[in-house]
Formats: C-alpha cells, sequence, structure tokens
C-alpha cells in the first residue's frame, strides 16, 4: 500500500516535469525567450556556457597533460639527434587534441531539472529520470508523451548546449591558443571567461557553489 | 594564427627558407663530425647505403658495360672478394620485406631514387661549406638506364658515395635501437604485415635499399666517396655480401651506381614506359634532375649518296654504331631506309638521356615569382583538368610542422561526388620531402571540402606515414586543421562574379560542411547563399547582406523552406511577413533546412523559421489579448471539438493574411518541408523511431481573426456548436490549410467527397443526385467493370497527384 502511494506521487511529479523535460532532441535552433515560455525549455546562458566549456577544457588538458610523448620534426640528412623534438605537452598538437572533444562532452551531460542554477548541468542521469527509470524496471507504465527509447537522448538543452560550446570555441579560438601559449599559469576561467567571452555580461553563475544548493533541496 | 596574414607569406617564406639554409649548414657541420665517430650507429648513413649514385654522362655507357663485368673478370673478382654475411636483422628485415610487399613490387624504386635524392642532397649541402666536396664532378643527378640483354637496372647517382667501410655498415647492419625487439615483435604476430606497416618499416630504419630484392636475384652497388680513393663494388644475393676494390679505378668519380639483376618475373622494369610511368608517379618532385636512357623515333630526309638495300643499311648502321659506342655515348642511331629516291625518309630510333622529372615542384617556389599561368599548368598537370581552376592558394604553414601547401577549386565539381561522398578521395597529394606518398589520405581534408585538389609538402613527417601506429601521423591532425581554414580563406576571398560559379557548384558542399565542421560554423556561414523575397528569383544573398536590410526593431533572420521558390513565395507563412516590409530568405534545396538547423545564429541574430511557432510580430499586446478572447469559442472548438486529435492546440495568427489558417510546426517539431524531406528519404530505417515520432507530432492550427471565412465561422459557431455546416467547413479548411502548410493529407477520401459535396452546391445539383446506372449487356458489364477500375484508380491517383502538387 505504501509503495503504491509513493509510486503515485512518483508519477506525478513526472508529469509536471515530463511537460517541460522532454521535448526531445530537436537539433534546433531558436530564441531562448520563446522556448521557455512556450516549452519550459531553458537554455545554458552564456555565463553557463562558458564554465562548462572552461571545466571540459581543463578536463582535456589534464588527461593530455599526462603524456610524456615527444614530438619528432624535421629532417637532418646526417644525424637523427638533428631532429626537432617537441614535448607533447608543450605542442600545438596536444592543443588540437584537447579541443577536439571539448563539445562532445556535452552529449554526457543532462538536464537535472530538480536543480536550479548552472548545476542544472550535469553529467549522468538526474533524480527525476533515474526515479522514472525505477519505475519502469519494476513494471509501472510511464506514459510521458515521447517513446521509451527516446528517453535517454539528448534533451534540447543539451544539443543546444553543444552548439553553443562550439561557438564559443569557435570565436574564442585565438583566446585559447594565446592562454595556451602565453598565459598557462593564469585561471582560464577567469581568462576566457570574466576577461574575454563575458566581459561585461552577467558572470554569476561561475561562482554558484553547487554543495549550497544541494542542500537547498 | 599566421593564417590571417597572408600578405606576409611571401616574407615568412624567405625567412624560412633562410632559417632552414643556416639551419641545416650547422647541421652538416656537426653531423660530420658526427659520422667520423659513430658511423656505425647512424641510421641516416644506413639509409644511404640505400643510395645510389650517379656518373657522369660521357663515362656512362662505359661503366655500364664494365658494370656488367666480363666472366674472366667476374670470375677473377669473386675469387678474391671478401665475404660478409648479413647481420641477423638485416636478414630478417630483408625477409620481412620481401613477404610482405611482393603486391607492391614497384616500391623498389621510390626507394631507390629516393635514397640518391638524399645521397646528392648530402654533397650538395656539403659543398656549401666546402667547394672541393664537387671537385671530381660538378654534376648532381640521377640516371636510370635498363639493359634488357642482360636484365640489368642502373640507378646511377652523384651524391656523396660511401667509402668501403660505409658500404659494410651501411648495407650489411641496421644500426638503429631498437630493431631486435621490433622485429621480434613483428616475427611472433602471426598476421601478415599490411603494407602500410611495411612503409612505416621502411622509413623507421632506412632500409629502402633492401627492397631492391623484391625484384632483383642480385644487387651490385658500385660507390665512389670522396674520402676513400678507391671505388668499391658491394655484390649480393640476399645472403651474404662481397665488398671489392673495383679493378675499374673511380669510374662514378663521386656516387653511387646500384645495379639490379632483375629476376625473370620482374622484366617489366626494364621497360621504358614503365620505368618513366614510376618515376613520374613516385619521383616526379624530386629536386634533382631525373634522366632516363629512352629511345625516340624520328623521321630524317636524307641524301642518298650510294645504292644500297635496306638491309644492308641496317647493318652497316649497327655496326657502325658499335664501333661509336666508346666515342659517342651520348647518341645512339638506328637506321632504317624508308624510300629510295633522291632523298629519303629515315626512321631514326634515338637514344639519350631524357629529363623525366620535368614538373617543377612549383610549391616550393615563393608565389610572388610564380605567373598564373604557371599556376594553371601546374593545376592541369596534377589533375588532369582540361580547365582552369577557379581558384587556388599557395602558402607556408609554420609551427609544429611545416609544409607548403598549393592547393585549387576545380572549376566543375563530378556530378557523382555526392554518391561517394565520405568515401576516400584522391584529391590531396601529401609529398615529404618532395617525394610522393599517397593520395589516400582521407584524413587530409573533411568528406565536405573532398572537392580541392591540390598538393602537401612537408619537411617534418618520416618519408614513410602511416595512418595507423606512428605517432607523427597525428601531426596530420595539426595539418588537416589549417588546410581547412586556409582553404575557407581562399573561399571566401573569390571574387563575387566568380563565387557565383563556386556557389552553383559547390553550394551542398558548404552547407553540408555547416552541419560537419561544428569548429568552423561561422566562418561557413559567412559563405552561404541564399534566394529571398527582396531580391528577383535566381538572385543570392549573402547572410551578411541580408543583416544590413534588417528593419530597425527585427531580432531574427527570417526564412520559409519549401521545394521551389514559386512555393515557399506564395505560402501562407510569409504572407504578413512580406506585407509589413519583413525580408524573408528562400530555402528551396533539399539540404537548406538542415543546414540552418544546424546554425544557432548569425553575428547575434538569431534565426526564425516562419513555418514554426515562436514567430511574434510587434502586435499591441492588448490588441492581440482581446481578440484572443473574441475568438476564444471558435479556438476552443476547434481544439476540443471538431479538430481533436488532429491538432496540438488551435490559436490566433499572427503571421496569416491571405489565408484563413494555417498549421505551424512547434520549434522542436518538423515543418512540411522536413517532412517531405524525411518521408523521401530512401536511405532511412523502416521503423526509425525518432523519425516515427516527430511525424506523428501534431501540428498547432492557425487561424486568421481577420479573414471573413473564420468570422463567419466564429458566429457560426456562437449560434450553435452543433452546426454541421461549420463543422464541415472547418475541416475543410483545415484539409486545406494542411496542404497549404506543406504537409500531406492523411485522409484523401474525405477531402474528395468534402470538396465535391462543394462543387455540387456551386454549381446548383442536388447534393444527394445519385450517379446514373449505366444499361448493362454482358459485354458492357465486363467493359464497365474495367471502367470502374479505371476511373477509381484515376480518381486515387487525381488524389494523389493533387496531394502532392498542393505540397510542392
Amino acid at each position: 500500500m505504501n509503495t503504491f502511494i509513493i509510486i503515485n506521487s512518483l508519477v506525478f511529479i513526472v508529469f509536471i516535469f515530463a511537460k517541460t523535460l522532454l521535448k526531445a532532441a530537436a537539433d534546433d535552433s531558436g530564441k531562448p525567450s520563446v522556448e521557455e515560455e512556450m516549452y519550459g525549455v531553458k537554455y545554458a546562458n552564456e555565463c553557463e556556457v562558458c564554465k562548462y566549456v572552461v571545466i571540459e577544457l581543463s578536463e582535456r588538458l589534464k588527461e593530455t597533460g599526462r603524456s610524456h610523448d615527444v614530438i619528432e620534426t624535421g629532417y637532418s640528412l646526417f644525424d637523427e639527434s638533428k631532429k626537432k623534438k617537441t614535448k607533447y605537452t608543450k605542442s600545438e598538437l596536444r592543443l588540437v587534441d584537447s579541443l577536439d572533444n571539448v563539445c562532445e562532452s556535452f552529449l554526457n551531460y543532462n538536464i537535472h531539472k530538480e536543480r536550479k542554477n548552472s548545476h542544472r548541468f550535469d553529467k549522468g542521469m538526474s533524480q527525476t529520470f533515474k526515479a522514472l527509470h525505477d519505475l519502469v524496471d519494476r513494471g509501472v507504465k510511464v506514459e510521458l508523451g515521447i517513446p521509451y527509447e527516446l528517453w535517454d537522448k539528448p534533451s534540447a538543452e543539451i544539443t543546444h548546449l553543444k552548439t553553443q560550446c562550439e561557438q564559443l570555441l569557435e570565436k574564442h579560438e585565438e583566446d585559447i591558443s594565446d592562454w595556451y601559449w602565453n598565459h598557462q599559469d593564469a585561471d582560464l576561467l577567469q581568462f576566457l571567461c570574466v576577461e574575454r567571452a563575458l566581459k561585461k555580461g552577467d558572470s554569476s553563475c561561475l561562482y554558484e557553489d553547487q554543495t549550497r544548493v544541494k542542500d537547498e533541496l | 594564427m599566421f593564417f590571417n596574414k597572408l600578405s606576409l607569406l611571401a616574407i615568412i617564406g624567405f625567412l624560412c627558407l633562410f632559417i632552414l639554409n643556416t639551419r641545416s649548414i650547422k647541421a652538416d657541420s656537426d653531423a660530420l663530425e658526427d659520422e667520423e665517430t659513430k658511423v656505425n650507429l647512424d641510421l641516416g648513413a644506413s639509409r644511404e647505403g640505400s643510395r645510389t649514385d650517379d656518373e657522369v654522362v660521357t663515362r656512362e655507357e662505359e661503366a655500364i658495360k664494365l658494370d656488367g663485368l666480363n666472366v674472366a673478370q667476374m670470375k677473377e673478382l669473386r675469387e678474391k672478394s671478401e665475404k660478409y654475411v648479413f647481420q641477423a636483422e638485416v636478414n630478417r628485415m630483408m625477409k620481412l620485406i620481401i613477404n610482405s610487399l611482393y603486391r607492391n613490387k614497384e616500391i623498389f624504386l621510390r626507394e631507390l631514387i629516393s635514397n640518391a635524392s638524399d645521397a646528392l642532397d648530402k654533397i650538395r649541402v656539403l659543398s656549401l661549406t666546402d667547394k672541393s666536396a664537387l671537385d671530381a664532378t660538378e654534376e648532381l643527378s640521377i640516371r636510370i638506364k635498363s639493359d634488357k640483354d642482360n636484365l640489368l637496372l642502373h640507378i646511377t647517382d652523384t651524391g656523396i658515395g660511401m667509402t668501403k667501410q660505409e658500404l659494410i655498415d651501411n648495407l650489411g647492419t641496421i644500426a638503429k635501437s631498437g630493431t631486435s625487439e621490433f622485429l621480434q615483435k613483428v616475427g611472433d604476430s602471426k598476421e601478415e604485415m599490411t603494407l602500410t606497416e611495411l612503409n612505416d618499416l621502411i622509413g623507421q630504419f632506412g632500409v629502402g635499399f633492401y627492397s631492391s630484392f623484391l625484384v632483383a636475384d642480385r644487387v651490385v652497388v658500385t660507390s665512389k666517396s670522396n674520402d676513400d680513393p678507391d671505388q668499391h663494388i658491394w655484390e649480393s644475393d640476399s645472403n651474404a655480401f662481397t665488398v671489392n676494390t673495383d679493378p675499374r679505378g673511380p669510374t662514378l668519380k663521386r656516387g653511387t651506381q646500384v645495379t639490379l639483376h632483375l629476376k625473370e618475373e620482374s622484366k617489366d622494369f626494364l621497360e621504358e614506359d614503365t620505368l618513366r610511368k614510376l618515376i613520374q608517379k613516385y619521383s616526379q618532385f624530386i629536386s634533382f634532375p631525373i634522366y632516363l636512357w629512352s629511345s625516340r623515333e624520328e623521321e630524317v630526309e636524307e641524301p642518298i649518296d650510294d645504292e644500297v638495300t635496306p638491309e644492308e643499311a641496317a647493318t652497316d648502321v649497327e655496326k657502325k654504331d658499335e664501333a661509336k659506342d666508346k666515342e659517342d655515348e651520348e647518341t645512339k642511331v638506328e637506321e632504317e631506309k624508308e624510300e629510295k629516291k633522291k632523298t629519303r625518309k629515315i626512321q631514326k630510333t634515338i637514344w639519350e638521356w631524357q629529363l623525366i622529372n620535368t614538373a617543377k615542384p612549383i610549391w616550393q617556389r615563393k608565389p610572388a615569382e610564380i605567373s598564373d599561368d604557371e599556376y594553371n599548368e601546374f593545376y592541369k598537370s596534377i589533375t588532369k583538368d582540361s580547365q582552369e581552376p577557379l581558384a587556388k592558394t599557395h602558402f607556408v604553414a609554420e609551427g609544429e610542422v611545416t609544409f607548403k601547401a598549393l592547393l585549387f577549386v576545380p572549376k566543375v565539381q563530378p556530378g557523382e561526388s555526392f554518391n561517394r561522398y565520405g568515401t576516400k578521395t584522391e584529391n590531396i597529394k601529401l609529398y615529404v620531402r618532395r617525394v610522393f606518398i599517397t593520395d589516400d589520405f582521407q584524413d587530409m581534408m573533411p568528406n565536405y571540402l573532398s572537392f580541392i585538389r591540390g598538393v602537401v609538402d612537408s619537411d617534418d613527417l618520416p618519408l614513410n606515414v602511416s595512418r595507423e601506429t606512428l605517432q607523427q601521423h597525428k601531426l596530420l591532425k595539426v595539418i588537416k586543421k589549417k588546410l581547412v581554414r586556409k582553404t575557407l580563406d581562399m573561399l571566401k576571398k573569390i571574387s563575387e562574379e566568380d563565387y557565383e560559379k563556386f556557389w552553383a557548384e559547390y553550394s551542398t558542399n558548404i552547407k553540408l560542411g555547416i552541419i560537419e565542421d561544428t569548429s568552423n560554423r561561422i566562418r561557413l556561414a559567412k559563405l552561404l547563399r541564399f534566394q529571398s523575397s527582396s531580391l528577383e528569383k535566381g538572385k543570392l544573398t549573402s547572410l551578411s547582406d541580408y543583416l544590413s536590410r534588417m528593419k530597425e526593431k527585427q531580432d531574427s533572420i527570417y526564412y520559409i523552406a519549401g521545394s521551389s521558390y514559386e512555393e515557399v513565395a506564395s505560402s501562407p507563412f510569409v504572407e504578413r511577413l512580406l506585407k509589413k516590409g519583413f525580408e524573408v530568405l528562400y530555402l528551396t534545396d533539399a539540404v537548406d533546412e538542415y543546414c540552418l538547423s544546424a546554425l544557432p545564429e548569425f553575428e547575434g541574430k538569431k534565426f526564425q523559421n516562419v513555418a514554426k511557432d515562436g514567430l511574434r510580430l510587434d502586435e499591441e499586446k492588448e490588441k492581440l489579448e482581446a481578440l484572443t478572447k473574441q475568438f476564444e469559442p471558435l479556438t476552443k472548438w476547434l481544439e476540443n471539438d471538431v479538430l481533436k486529435d488532429k491538432i496540438s492546440k488551435a490559436t490566433l495568427s499572427q503571421r496569416l493574411h491571405n489565408s484563413p489558417c494555417a498549421l505551424v510546426a512547434s520549434q522542436f517539431g518538423w515543418t512540411g518541408n522536413m517532412e517531405r524531406l524525411a518521408k523521401s528519404n530512401a536511405h532511412s530505417k523502416t521503423h526509425d523511431i525518432t523519425r516515427d515520432y516527430y511525424l506523428s507530432q501534431k501540428k498547432a492550427l492557425e487561424v486568421n481573426p481577420r479573414h471573413p471565412l473564420i468570422k463567419e465561422l466564429l458566429l457560426r459557431v456562437e449560434n450553435n456548436k452543433e452546426d454541421s455546416q461549420a463543422k464541415d467547413m472547418a475541416l475543410l479548411m483545415f484539409e486545406t490549410a494542411t496542404l497549404r502548410s506543406g504537409y500531406s493529407l492523411q485522409d484523401t477520401q474525405s477531402f474528395a467527397l468534402r470538396v465535391e459535396t462543394l462543387l455540387r452546391k456551386s454549381l446548383g445539383v442536388d447534393e444527394n443526385a445519385a450517379v446514373e446506372e449505366e444499361e448493362e449487356t454482358d459485354e458492357a458489364i465486363k467493359d464497365d467493370k474495367e471502367e470502374v477500375d479505371a476511373d477509381e484508380e484515376e480518381t486515387k491517383s487525381e488524389d494523389k497527384t493533387g496531394d502532392e502538387h498542393d505540397e510542392l
């Protein structure tokens, strides 16, 4: 009896979210205001985009930074040792490698509607969906208005975030490579987002504290 | 970075050359010392082993003859010779090469020529600091001559040559650390090595020379170095080798001659044509001249001085020839007498050294010094295109990997390009130090730019780049990135007139680029062109130009997609926008709507598909609210009653003017155009869940509050919600709207019935008047049946075509 009630209330919650969450993986562009107003789709704002791009890029740089490879280039007629050698970690190739899949990685993100601010973007399945899948696993019929197979497809916010990321990288490519070559000691978040991408725009999302958000929940 | 500074390219190029020069000079002097101290450990030198050398023209004939030493001499040599065994690694390496490359034997020539070229490079570099290096002979060339009678192929260079010790070291050992381990590893794996892996191997260990044994059962290397007073002969049957002092003395003056005694099955490599083709394929851009001993026919008029029969003449000439051989090595002439007249035409076969690598690697030169004609000619030579290119770019890219590239846009793209889309293309030739490596790198250009033709030449890659294991290969990623940027730069700079031609040919490529190449979207967006409501049919606008014409408060770029200009221009969706003076882009290519969906914005302006919801024209809010309220009975009635299950909702429209209503897709849904494309896509899965989901989405019905039909409908609904005529009209309006909005009708039968009823009414025909029965005879019944069937089919197909027509 008890479980039934819980399930019921969950289903109820589900429907509230469903309306806004599940507007599927349309690869569409559009105006945030319209989407939000009509469909409750809240795209990432510029600050949020920059924040997550920096998080992902730093992650990638950390990975590529572990390599001890040496790139041999140049050709000397007489001696092998005259080859030009570049440490991978100090190479252009590493930058290219690092930038390569930054935006792709956002497809591993999901919208966590239960969180309010920039932390609504996060890797892993949202609590809401975990609960939903849980229900399905237990044989409860959950109707979301989209086929079950499409549940876990990236949502509109996520695909849009990927596009936004690509746009940011293309626009600020020179800034990023400037940072890579000349300012690696500077904080990338500060260098790229605060001082360049956002400038006078709202940068408050950068300082949002995740733990506090969780507590509020 | 330096891409932006095209204007500086010339200077950079110059600087680059300068730096290279100074660097290599320095390297040389260092390297010289190294060579003296640790020849054995020097990979460069082991490569050099594979080097062929060359000799002076005048000496050529003699040297060749001597090389096929007479039996007695040869015997004597063999008896006196010092025998050596190959280092175990060499033996294994040879086996590996021979076993794995047997299907690709021809590369032996590329390897020998490139070794020769390296040897020449070395002596050239030496001569920069030491003029006496070229004392023996000033010539720097590669000469290739086949001797069919003796199955011999000679590759001769005037390069640096090898001393006796160097011959032993370079052609007997592989002095590269890790060789044993490598061979062990390779030997352990059961699988046959791929060609690429073999290529790696050759590049990595500098063992190209051993590929000689692919085609030869015996190889003789004659070499003369400035550092050794004697010339030496190295000879091997691949099992062991001997080294002797050449009894002929320093006939080569300086350099190396590799003589291959070809196996019976490799005789083809003695053919002049085969050799010429191979040289052209792999080595046409080697920076030293490559000569091939070749013949040509020439017709000459000659006065008759005495009566000789043709046979006599021929033998005579041959004899003369033999006699001449020693003095006149340059040209051998065979004559055939053709006619006996006062003058006779003589067919002469002229033997001479022919320069094969005539195509200069013009990408190595400074752009400022190259004329357009030269570029065009070069383009034609590498593409076999008869037309001139539409655009070109020639640049040096520096950084981690320095390379020179020369890229072209052909005037015409082959029609079948998109059928082969994404498969390998052979349009960019990759050279490493002017040696042709491959043209089937899928990674050189992204798919959408596969139409670009040209060459890329880098000194920074190993001679044998592979797609797999070699770490250096990753550098191709850097090259690719720069090539794409440079290509887009080039396209941006095409003149307006030429751009029209470009767009006509390559618009689909650029649009696919927007979808595929996420890191260049903004750059690509600037290249887009579309038709537009502000321009006459067929004229195109760029997005920037659209922006410059935008109204002050307009916040979006409006567009509509359909199958033709006429269709979109008369679409209900653009009615009011056009009336209010907004410009709408007309997207009429199949790929267009996909393309713009991938583009989030252009210079800060969002895109608005006018067939989707979210379109807002600045209406006064109160007025709108009042209207909404006024029409609520109608919209509610439509939404919940008549069109329940057919539409997602009914709202007042801001975009209609002439039409009473229209079907609008959601921001995340598919427009009629998209549905049409998705349905007609032959490559789709039968039950693609995503596709089916989208196709099942209901659309919103927008009604035009200013339209008399809508006003009338409102009145009727307010009077009586059950008015059957109103219901019929609403359904018919919905069906028409479906068609006019670009969608297809689910139920064409009911639609046809409703239209028919309407026709009866407007013509004053009784609604219930039945179709006249025909008199039925036996014959007639048969005919009738058939006729009815045909009729039915006709109406059906009429419906269908009607649909499609409207849809279009």
